[in-house]
């Protein structure tokens, strides 16, 4: 290439910028758009799987039914392809925020000890601190960012506590209250689609993450791990998956066994617990019959108390009234009583004085009783020492008496001597005489006269006296003398007869004394012998005499008293009478008002007792209920061990996580979308890219033929044109690979970054892509170039000299129609014979803006055909609003829940259901299919309106055949009249005739009736999915009968059907998104497209449109008179666009479509009016900016020769 | 002044060339009378092109003034001018300038169609001796004809000046006459002022006006006393 032929070639380019641009533009357009697309979904997936490798996200979680304990863990870390395993804990957990809300909280276990760490292993699901730290406590908790997680709510700092409502908390967690320490994003919850959740409103509203410890649990809930080598494939993509089930495979290999050890453990345990329970039961059982006994009998005793009350305050009131009476007698009877009372009082002192003597006769003769007792005793003291003296003496006196006998002989002859002796004297001195003589004297003295005394008798007769006394002292003397012979003699014979009368007495004395004494002795011992006895009783007697004596003395003390007591009171009767008057009315009226308070108190008492009934009524039937309560716990449990199963492993892959399904899913979708509609973008773009270089080639043909007659070769004229097209497609391609590889992954990754919270996206050079697009678009180009070069450069140089012959005005078929082409303006028939003129260019508009249609209508369909399943499938088929899922069938049973069913306050109506997952497989692929039974077929149309998608007519369940959804007849083929065979779950197969083919969306369903499906399959359909309809559809309504129902044990599941449409049309935002993307890039295609045609138009017909203005056509009149043409070919684009678009609408749909989705077949009228409108829009704005071009055109161009 | 039909008093045309100022009417004046058959000659590159140009209504001036039947055209708005082609000016191009797509008829009535009040279409074909060949197509009429179709459509729209820029440029000899003939007779029998731009000087015997345009100024104006018929003209 030489100088001046690059030259030409750049003169070229700057000449025909426009047109430069337009192809430069088409195919940045084109490449971009198909390169992006292609790339996005690559691009997508390679960002998710590095963010996904970067916070290690698991590759597959292990739940068991009864959880796992420590040995299943080091058995699944023993499985051969284990990597890292982290064994965890969660719970579903309703928490209190310091805000006032409970939100549905998730609480996951965090491997504290190893977070810390420089390299932590076992540390799965990480997640990135967004604010704050991670917690290092027990107490502390960081929570998941993001507003649909309660993050509006809860701040740092906050302290959350897990709220009382919840079931047994303490069961769950070791402590209640967690301080927020931190706001993280984990790989695990990066959608905002929310969890359902097993408690309160159905879904998750809040994420913590605690310490392991926090949790009480004893089994863990969940084993994550990760598979060695996973992280360096694309989880994306199939050799991911094939390594992750391989291992997801040889852990369920081992579950079995493990299940069995974990059931007998936790069956041994749950006994034990039983057990435990049954005898605190009992205990409490008793304690409660103990209380409830105690409360009745304090209740009887108050009862009893009341009564007793009642009947003291009878009583105080017949006292009163008694007392009243007699106060009133004592008021009257008062002075009477005193006299009464003195006499008695007399009375008294006279018996006292009685008394008195009486004690004293009695003292008397007690006195005389104890001396005779006492002298009784002496006596029989003095017996006793007499016996005892006696004794001796008796036996010395009977000793001695023979001595005294035999010394009275001697003795008797000594006395005859000395009587002898004495006779003699005393006879001889007249003795006797004398004596005799001497006594008269004495008593004559002695007789004193008469007198009293001697002395009177001196003082009254002294002679006498004197005579007497002389008489005496006389005879006395003689008789003295007389005496004084005798005397000795006397003496003597005294002496004698003394001696011997002392013998003879002493004898006789001795044996009378000892015949005495012996007589004594014995009457002596006689009376001791009676005596004693005598003396006791006398003894006795005394003893009770005395006792008699007090207590008569105590009488009369005590009569003394009473009676001075009586004098004292009789003294102070009167006034005291009236004092006790007093006293008494006092007293009565104190009694009164006593009374009357004790009638306050009984009603008190009453009123208690009373309550005190209606408390126990209450306690006892509280303490029943709660017996009842526990016995029903007790049952439970019994019952939950027996039916506790062998439990079960689930081995989940990431397929399981809401979030990442849910970008999966997207990215799946949004690489079927971009499959298709770039390529025909991308062919729409190519076309006009060709006509544009094959008219570029044409126009120029006398250039060509100038080069030509130059002597420049074939090859060196085609090269400029080479060069043209390549440097103009090369440089829209870098252009487009550049945007377009950066821009739509982008936009799109934007798109749905409001949907999950992902980090950055890579966006790759996809060489491939790249390739294939760039390659592709510089390809057409060239071919075209070279394609009109060749047609061109056969021609011989002097014809490409000439003007290229006009091509010749035709007739056209519509002049032939001579009454309308009559009437047509002038200027029209200019047009409609223009339009047919340049078919080529005819052909190459239509089919430009055509396709730019198709594709707004292509895009604005699928919006249509995504977005409106939900609804149809939500709103038009399944138009029940909530779908119970029950434990079995016998829940149906449930009392709470049929209350709850058929109170019509929250629940309006409800329908049960049997619904099993068929699979089936046509044509070598496997298609799943729900059979739907409805337990009463007659309900059906109230839950599930059966209707034909083409003119909705309704379809009836027949009980001889089936109904099936379209989708399921498009991929069978079958028809209504046609039979099926359907597998159930336990692969048993059944016949059945198809009776109907109804609209369905989602999933894809065979109606039965129950009948059908006992007879074909032999087993009873289980009616354990309740479709309802509610009352109140508000988010509140939901929340509340959500968590009424997730109270009851037999539910398992809750679904309303708003949260499902909230949840996809959040879904759809996104792929309108995408949408929008196609549209916009739609739009621009047909902008540059049109643009381009209207460009080559007008360039074409420059000289034309310059010979119109010299005529004097106005600026308006001369766009009309160009756009009249590009108007009627944009509209005739326009519709062959509108129907082009059907068909590659629907070719987009079955293209993208998946087997458990049927997108909407049709499109809303309003799209195409949409599609139809943004292109003819831009039609307009394309002329609008081609109006300045036709207004620049100079007439100068008018003078010039044609080329 | 003078009243004259056409005045160019003055009239100056520049254009920038890069850093030059090239004045392709330097001071242009000249007039021209009602019902003339007016040649202005010139060789090429003289300025006579602009000079068609401004009194045509394509172009403006950038001095002096123009006018035609007493009005100032050099004054006059772009729509102005549009009206003052549409209504006042019959233009004669080189080439012809036919709609491809248009019947001769169809030619002619575009012009037609847009003015005050147009001559009958058919008539101008007839008058030019076409009235054979109304509904041909222009790729099926030879040049002469064509010329004719675009001097039917000049005509057709009445106009009070004829232009005609080298019509017989595209032509053979004999056809050439046939054309100017018809312009000469035109302006006869119509009165119609006619101004033929040429660079054939042979053809200033047929005018009754000659202005010859050198170097952008009109260097002289004179009239031909005694036109000779164009039959009679060699060159």
């Amino acid at each position: 290439m030489n100088k001046s032929y690059r030259k030409n070639v750049f003169r070229t380019i700057r000449g025909t910028m426009s047109r430069f641009l337009a192809i430069f533009a088409i195919v940045a357009l084109g490449v971009g758009f198909l390169a992006g697309l292609l790339s996005t979904t690559p691009d997508m997936r390679y960002s998710g799987d590095r963010y996904f490798d970067d916070t290690r996200l698991f590759d597959i979680r292990t739940l068991g039914t009864l959880a796992l304990s420590k040995g299943d863990v080091e058995a699944i870390r023993a499985v051969e392809g284990v990597d890292e395993v982290m064994p965890a804990y969660s719970a579903d957990m309703l928490v209190n925020t310091p805000g006032g809300d409970t939100l549905v909280t998730r609480i996951h276990s965090l491997p504290l000890d190893e977070i810390e760490e420089q390299e932590p292993q076992g540390w799965l699901n990480r997640f990135q601190v967004v604010e704050g730290r991670v917690p290092v406590k027990e107490n502390e908790c960081v929570i998941e960012a993001g507003s649909q997680y309660g993050g509006a709510s809860v701040k740092i700092g906050d302290l959350l506590t897990v709220s009382d409502e919840n079931k047994d908390p303490d069961a769950t967690l070791a402590r209640r209250e967690f301080k927020v320490v931190g706001v993280v994003e984990s790989s695990y919850y990066f959608s905002i689609e929310r969890e359902p959740a097993s408690v309160g409103s159905g879904t998750i509203g809040l994420i913590m993450y605690v310490g392991g410890d926090s949790f009480a649990l004893d089994a863990y809930t969940d084993v994550y791990l990760t598979v060695q080598g996973a992280a360096g494939l694309n989880c994306l993509a199939a050799e991911y998956e094939d390594l992750v089930s391989a291992v997801a495979d040889r852990i369920e290999e081992i579950s079995g066994a493990r299940s069995a050890i974990r059931y007998r453990e936790v069956k041994a345990e749950a006994e034990e617990k039983l057990a435990d329970a049954r005898a605190e039961y009992e205990d409490a059982q008793a304690e409660t019959d103990e209380k409830l006994a105690d409360a009745e009998r304090q209740l009887a005793d108050g009862r009893a108390e009341v009564e007793s009350g009642e009947a003291r305050l009878r009583d105080a009131k017949a006292q009163i009234s008694s007392g009243e009476k007699e106060l009133a007698q004592n008021r009257e009877t008062l002075p009477g009583t005193l006299t009464d009372k003195q006499q008695e009082l007399a009375a008294g002192q006279a018996a006292l004085i009685d008394a008195k003597a009486q004690l004293e006769e009695n003292e008397a003769l007690l006195a005389e009783k104890q001396q005779q007792l006492a002298s009784a005793k002496a006596q029989l003291e003095t017996a006793k020492q007499l016996v005892s003296t006696l004794e001796p003496v008796l036996a010395q006196a009977e000793a001695q008496l023979p001595v005294l006998e035999a010394a009275i002989p001697p003795l008797q002859q000594t006395a005859q001597q000395a009587q002898a002796s004495y006779d003699a004297a005393v006879s001889s001195t007249d003795h006797n005489a004398k004596k005799a003589a001497y006594e008269q004297a004495e008593a004559v003295l002695a007789a004193n006269g008469g007198h009293a005394s001697y002395e009177e008798w001196e003082a009254a007769d002294p002679a006498a006296a004197q005579a007497a006394k002389a008489g005496r002292d006389a005879a006395k003397a003689e008789f003295d003398a007389a005496d004084a012979v005798v005397a000795p003699l006397k003496t003597a014979l005294d002496t004698a007869n003394a001696q011997l009368d002392a013998a003879q007495r002493a004898y006789e004395t001795a044996s009378q004394s000892a015949a005495a004494a012996r007589g004594q002795l014995e009457d002596a011992k006689e009376q001791i012998a009676v005596g004693e006895p005598q003396i006791a009783e006398g003894e006795r007697q005394i003893a009770e005499g005395q006792q008699k004596l007090a207590e008569a003395r105590r009488q009369i003390t005590e009569a003394e008293k009473q009676i001075a007591s009586g004098q004292t009171a009789l003294s102070l009767a009167p006034g005291l009478a009236q004092l006790q008057l007093d006293l008494a009315q006092y007293k009565l009226d104190s009694a009164r008002a006593e009374v009357s308070s004790g009638e306050a108190q009984l009603s008190d008492a009453r009123e208690q007792l009373e309550q005190g009934e209606k408390e126990y009524r209450t306690q006892k039937a509280d303490a029943e209920r709660q017996l009842a309560d526990a016995r029903q716990q007790l049952d439970d449990a019994q019952k939950q061990i027996d039916e506790l199963e062998e439990p079960e492993w689930y081995v989940l892959t990431r397929d399981a996580n809401v979030s990442y399904a849910s970008f999966k899913a997207n990215v799946e979708k949004v690489e079927a979308v971009a499959k298709v509609f770039p390529i025909f973008f991308f062919l729409v773009a190519a076309l006009v890219v060709l006509t544009t270089m094959t008219r570029m080639v044409e126009e120029e043909r006398l250039q060509i033929g100038t080069m030509k007659a130059l002597g420049y070769g074939r090859g060196a004229i085609m090269m400029k044109y080479v060069w043209y097209a390549l440097i103009a497609s090369a440089a829209g391609s870098a252009a487009g690979l550049l945007v377009g590889l950066n821009l739509l992954p982008t936009v799109i990754w934007n798109a749905y970054t409001m949907m999950y919270r992902l980090p950055k996206l890579y966006c790759l050079f996809n060489v491939p892509f790249a390739v294939f697009s760039s390659g592709t678009a510089i390809f057409c180009t060239l071919a075209a170039t070279l394609n009109a070069c060749w047609t061109t450069l056969h021609e011989c140089p002097a014809s490409l000299m000439l003007p290229r012959a006009p091509k010749a005005g035709k007739r056209i078929l519509l002049e032939r129609i001579g009454f309308v082409w009559k009437r047509m303006k002038f200027t029209y028939k200019v047009t409609a014979r223009n339009l047919f003129r340049y078919k080529k260019r005819f052909f190459m508009t239509v089919i430009g803006i055509s396709g730019c249609t198709a594709l707004l209508v292509t895009g604005f369909g699928l919006h249509d055909s995504i977005s409106d399943i939900v609804n149809r499938q939500f709103g038009k088929i399944f138009t029940y609003n909530l779908s119970i899922t029950l434990k079995s069938e016998e829940d149906l049973q449930d009392d709470a829940l049929r209350k709850l069913l058929n109170d019509g306050d929250e629940i309006t109506a409800f329908m049960a259901a049997h619904q099993e997952k068929s699979s089936n497989t046509y044509d070598g692929d496997t298609f799943n299919t729900y059979l739907y039974v409805p337990q009463d077929p007659e309900l059906l149309p109230q839950f599930v309106d059966l209707h034909t998608r083409r003119g909705g007519h309704p379809v009836q369940l027949q009980p001889d055949g089936i109904v099936i959804t379209e989708k399921m007849s498009e991929r069978t083929g079958k028809d209504v009249g046609d039979t099926i065979e359907l597998e159930n779950s336990d692969h048993k197969t059944g016949t059945f005739t198809i009776t109907g083919v109804v609209e369905n969306y989602v999933e894809n369903y065979v109606y039965l009736t129950g009948e059908l499906y006992e007879q074909q399959f032999g087993r009873h359909p289980d009616y354990k999915l309740v479709a309802a309809h509610t009352a109140d559809t508000s988010q509140q309504g939901r929340d509340a009968l959500s968590a009424k129902l997730f109270e009851l044990d037999c539910v398992s599941g809750v679904s309303f059907t708003d949260d499902l449409k909230a949840s996809f049309s959040n879904m759809m935002q996104k792929i309108d998104t995408i949408v929008v993307v196609l549209i916009v890039c739609a739009g621009l295609l047909a902008f540059v497209v049109l643009y381009n045609l209207t460009n080559i138009n007008i360039t074409e017909r420059e000289k034309e449109i310059a010979t119109i203005k010299v005529l004097g056509f106005f600026d308006k009149e001369v766009s009309a008179y160009v756009y009249r043409e590009s108007a009627v070919l944009s509209l005739i684009g326009t519709l062959a666009g509108l129907v082009l678009g059907v068909f590659l609408h629907m070719f987009v749909i079955y293209t993208v479509e998946v087997d458990a989705v049927m997108f909407g077949r049709s499109i809303q009228p309003q799209s195409y009016l949409f599609a139809a409108l943004l292109t003819l829009l831009f039609s307009l704005l394309v002329n609008l900016v081609m109006h300045r071009k036709l207004k620049k055109i100079s007439m100068v161009e008018s003078m010039k020769a044609p080329e | 002044m003078e009243e004259h039909f056409i005045t160019f008093d003055n009239v100056c045309k520049f254009y920038q060339m890069g850093q030059n100022r090239i004045a392709a009417a330097d001071h242009i004046s000249f007039y021209v009378d009602k019902g003339e058959f007016c040649v202005i000659v010139g060789p090429s590159g003289a300025g006579k092109t602009t000079v068609l140009n401004m009194l045509g209504g394509m172009d403006t001036c950038d001095e002096g003034r123009i006018l035609l039947d007493g009005d100032l055209v050099s004054e006059y708005s772009q729509k102005q001018l549009t009206a003052y082609r549409r209504h006042d000016v019959g233009f004669v191009f080189q080439f012809y300038n036919l709609v491809q797509n248009l019947t001769a008829l169809e030619n002619v009535e575009l012009a037609s169609e847009i003015c005050r009040d147009p001559l009958p279409a058919g008539e101008m074909l007839r008058q030019v001796g076409l009235a054979q060949r109304m509904d041909n197509f222009p790729a099926q009429l030879s040049g002469g004809e064509q010329q004719r179709v675009s001097i039917a459509r000049a005509l057709a729209k009445n106009p009070k000046l004829l232009l005609c820029d080298e019509p017989t440029g595209a032509l053979d000899y004999n056809t050439g006459k046939q054309v100017l003939a018809l312009l000469q007779d035109t302006c006869r029998s119509t009165g119609r002022t006619v101004i033929v731009i040429t660079h054939n000087s042979a053809l200033t015997a047929m005018a009754d006006r000659v202005i010859r345009i050198k170097s952008g100024k009109a260097i002289s104006n004179q009239v031909n006393a005694h036109p000779i018929p164009v039959e009679e003209i060699e060159w």
